[in-house]
């Protein structure tokens, strides 16, 4: 399925009640890379990366992920090559280690290696000592690293952040950095963040995209 | 005054002493309500929440008319129940006139739309967040409903309760299609009718209190369950 490229986006617009939200004519994104859309608010950033979590569908445009079409593709394999963390995530009101292994169950994973990995990435975010705890009795950090966890332990080769800073604590952002540089080197993730925070893009990113009124410039 | 202290306190008798009489009708309605909640359940809270989910046309309208149901009176549901189960019904045939599945029917009548409406309602006030989450991790179009569902649990238990409360306490129904038979048909409210008719109050206050409990622990219930995680 791989083509070397993860998203080939041509002439993609999108408009809200007549507005043009988002109008990228052409762009490629290399597979195995961390790319960041910086802009202020209203620039795009969400918008874009709804369509590429495939959540949304452009007015016009076509997007490619890993060669095939993924506008209106109701392929779930295909879509299970991307997840998304949202600008205000929620865990889902159970467990935390259930939240952890929803995702690997919607994936059809088995049920042994679903054990495994969530056992694994519990213990990577420092999120053992909670893991039966329920999600709405967990600290503000917990439950960032745990909806961090929910998203990697998925291990899809796409992965989206939309404001990933904004709803973290100081002593997340290591663990944030960590995990999605791993995540580049030993899979060969491709990682689209969309950031107002120009400190963290700068120290992660291979590729800055700044989005104007929902153009790249520069 | 005097016959009224004197009903109350005979009223704590029968209830204190568990009287066979008050037992059997509370068992009854108790069957009756259980019994029709559950089925009401089964069916409108899977149509809530296929009706919160649905994108058509005429949605809108389709609220509209179920938000207009809530307001039928019972006696207007059990005529209309009564004209489908009488002998010369389309279901005549099944003898279900004055027996108690024929009150549970119309209870449970009675109640679909409440309970549709407010599962439809719970669903709708989940944080969208929820469903597109979901769908980022993966999960199909069914999961992804279960989740939403999952995460509007305790309004759609809360929606359950409010259904038992509303069909424990109704009388239009089960004097229309049960008969108040005694030992058969007889509830909570069809006993008080008619004992107040014969004006012997002590049977009819003891099953008053016992009611008013009842809608008491289910208004606590309704609120413990609004306000703790599941």
């Amino acid at each position: 399925m791989s083509s070397g490229v993860a998203y080939s986006i041509r002439s993609l617009v999108h408009r809200y009640d007549g507005n043009t939200a988002l109008d990228i004519p052409h762009l490629d994104l290399p597979s195995g890379r961390i790319y960041a859309f910086t802009g202020p608010n209203g620039s795009g950033k969400s918008t874009l990366l709804f369509i590429l979590a495939l959540l949304i569908a452009p007015s016009s445009g076509s997007v490619l992920l890993d060669g095939v079409e993924s506008i209106r593709n109701r392929d779930p394999r295909l879509r299970r090559r991307v997840t998304l963390i949202h600008q205000k995530p929620v865990l889902f009101s159970t467990t935390v280690r259930r939240n952890i292994a929803y995702g690997l169950h919607a994936h059809g994973c088995p049920k042994k290696e679903i054990r495994r990995r969530v056992r694994t990435i519990l213990e990577e975010m420092n999120l053992s000592a909670v893991a039966d705890k329920h999600a709405a009795k967990i600290s503000g950090g917990e439950a960032q690293r745990a909806v961090l966890a929910r998203s990697l332990v998925l291990e899809t080769p796409v992965l989206l952040l939309d404001e990933p800073t904004n709803s973290l604590d100081d002593a997340s952002r290591p663990i944030l950095v960590q995990m999605l540089l791993g995540a580049k080197r030993t899979r060969g993730a491709t990682i689209v963040i969309a950031a107002h925070d120009s400190n963290f893009i700068d120290s992660i990113a291979d590729r800055v995209f700044p989005l104007e009124e929902g153009k790249i410039r520069g | 005054m005097n016959d009224l202290k004197l009903a109350f306190t005979e009223a704590l008798r029968l209830i204190l002493t568990v009287d066979a009489e008050v037992a059997t009708i509370v068992s009854a309605s108790l069957r009756f309500a259980l019994s029709s909640t559950l089925l009401a359940s089964i069916i409108a809270i899977p149509a809530g929440i296929a009706l919160a989910n649905a994108r058509f046309r005429f949605k809108r309208i389709v609220e509209d008319i179920l938000n207009t149901l809530l307001a039928v009176p019972t006696v207007v549901v059990g005529l209309f129940v009564y004209t489908l189960i009488y002998s010369q019904g389309p279901l005549g045939e099944l003898r279900l006139l004055f027996s108690p599945e024929a009150i549970i029917l119309g209870q449970t009548v009675l109640i679909l739309p409440l309970v549709a409406a407010l599962s439809c309602g719970a669903v709708s006030t989940v944080n969208p967040t929820v469903r597109e989450t979901a769908f980022t991790l993966g999960a199909g179009r069914f999961r992804t409903i279960l989740t939403v569902a999952s995460e509007a649990r305790a309004a759609l238990l809360i929606a359950c309760i409010t259904a038992f409360g509303r069909v424990i306490g109704e009388v239009g129904i089960s004097l229309i299609l049960g008969g108040n038979i005694q030992g058969y048909t007889r509830t909570i409210t069809t006993a008080i009718s008619l004992q107040t008719s014969k004006g012997e109050f002590a049977l009819g206050l003891a099953l008053g209190m016992i009611l008013l409990c009842a809608a008491f622990g289910i208004n606590i219930a309704a609120r413990l369950l609004g306000r703790r995680p599941l």
